[in-house]
């Protein structure tokens, strides 16, 4: 098993009856495929409403898929999702949080029904993030709290760690402190599904990721090889940048100032630029782009043929 | 000892690969130091821990480090294994790109091994006084 993670044409459509009475229908995923390596931490990332909870949800079991099938560590979603949920730990977007609870019985109850649990590594974290055992979950903050469910799924010792906007609330010291843990369990042999909106979060941990966009997922990609591909490539004004935008490399043209115009290339950056040069064009700089702008460029892009072959 | 910049554009495992080549040849590392584990720098750095092995293995395969199964890894600068000729033909490579880079910027052979030998000289220099 070279995946932990593979899902095959997944969608799910909900269907509800409008004000009036009418029968409407909303997919929320719609023909989703895309897998997860062992090993590793990929970035789940896409735009409010893209389908990625609900895509979260349907791998762990949680929601029927209207079709398609999902495999995770080896197990069916839907039919064996109990033997999934035993090697994985899921922190969902929003935290179920027992307010009566206090954190100390919150952890022994998690600890109680997890095979492998790392009792060394949940007292550390509660002394690290300065976790008062005692306090009421209520009366913890919302950092804290985020902190608590993110220390119950780190020391669970799943095989499989499934974290929908695990930092929301947190200040930028603790997202660090969060980011370490996950980079640690990542070392220590856990795979990572890191879903989250925080593009500087998926850059400095990912090695992969997975950019979803209306219920589809529309590249994975090995964080490097994206970043090796895309390419700003700055051009003076030229006849040939009237049909730049046609070549299969070019996933954006915009032009700029005076007699200036900026290509966003997806891939092979080295043949683009010769061809420009071939074709008398002056390429007057190229740089890397960072991940914010090749997210945009992608989600910008759906719709014509940007969606092919990054993978 | 070692710092990254995530959203530099550069992948996080050519500036590691960059700051460790640049800390073995300040002496900052020398032969035998032992290399963080890959889960301490990624716990440190908050990276990747495939993207420490990355570079790890990119700096093996220069003859750089060594890795030793179970103990970690290890500077092996100044020991290399390399054999003589393989090191120069790495060398020749560099020499091979500063010429055509050169070139393309309207230098002439003769300006190019100046300026080569002139930044050679002030690093020799710097490297005495330090």
């Amino acid at each position: 098993m070279t995946d932990a993670i593979r899902t095959d044409g997944l969608v799910k459509r909900y269907r509800r009856f409008s004000r009036t009475g009418r029968r409407v229908e909303h997919t929320a995923v719609a023909g989703l495929d895309f897998s997860v390596p062992v090993g590793g931490i990929t970035g789940l990332l896409g735009p409010n409403g893209a389908g990625k909870t609900t895509a979260v949800r349907m791998l762990l079991g949680l929601v029927r898929p209207t079709s398609g099938t999902a495999t995770v560590l080896g197990h069916d979603a839907q039919r064996e999702s109990l033997a999934i949920r035993a090697r994985t730990a899921f922190v969902p977007a929003e935290r179920a949080i027992f307010g009566w609870m206090r954190a100390e019985q919150f952890v022994a109850g998690v600890a109680r029904w997890s095979a492998s649990w790392d009792a060394e590594r949940a007292a550390r974290l509660m002394g690290r993030w300065r976790i008062d055992g005692r306090a009421r979950m209520r009366e913890l903050s919302s950092g804290t709290q985020s902190r608590l469910v993110l220390l119950v799924a780190l020391a669970r010792g799943a095989s499989l760690l499934v974290l929908d906007e695990p930092t929301t609330g947190l200040d930028p010291e603790a997202v660090d402190d969060a980011l370490s843990e996950l980079a640690i369990a990542a070392a220590d042999g856990a795979t990572v599904l890191l879903v989250t909106h925080r593009l500087e979060e998926v850059e400095r941990i990912c090695d992969r990721v997975v950019v979803m966009n209306e219920g589809r997922a529309l590249i994975q990609a090995d964080l490097d090889d994206l970043r090796a591909g895309w390419r700003a490539i700055e051009v003076a004004e030229h006849p040939v940048l009237e049909r730049v935008s046609t070549w299969e490399e070019v996933a954006y043209v915009s032009r700029y100032g005076e007699g200036h115009a900026r290509l966003l290339v997806r891939s092979s950056p080295d043949a683009v630029r010769a061809r420009l040069r071939m074709l008398g064009a002056d390429v007057t700089s190229e740089r890397p782009l960072t991940l914010r702008e090749i997210y945009l460029a992608i989600t910008r892009a759906d719709g014509d043929a940007a969606r092919d072959d990054l993978a | 000892m070692f710092h990254v910049r995530p959203d530099s554009g550069e992948p996080i495992y050519v500036q590691l690969v960059r700051q460790i080549k640049h800390a073995v040849a300040t002496g900052a590392l020398a032969h035998g130091d032992q290399l963080p584990s890959v889960r301490q720098l990624a716990g440190e750095l908050v990276v990747n821990p495939n993207t420490i092995v990355r570079a790890y293995r990119e700096l093996e395969h220069a003859g750089l480090l060594e890795g030793v199964a179970g103990r970690g890894w290890y500077v092996t600068y100044g020991k290399s294994k390399l054999r003589t000729e393989e090191r120069r033909k790495r060398l020749q490579a560099f020499i091979d790109q500063l010429w055509a880079e050169g070139r393309a910027l309207g230098y002439s052979t003769e300006e190019l091994a100046d300026i080569a030998a002139a930044a050679l000289r002030e690093r020799a220099e710097s490297e005495q006084e330090s």
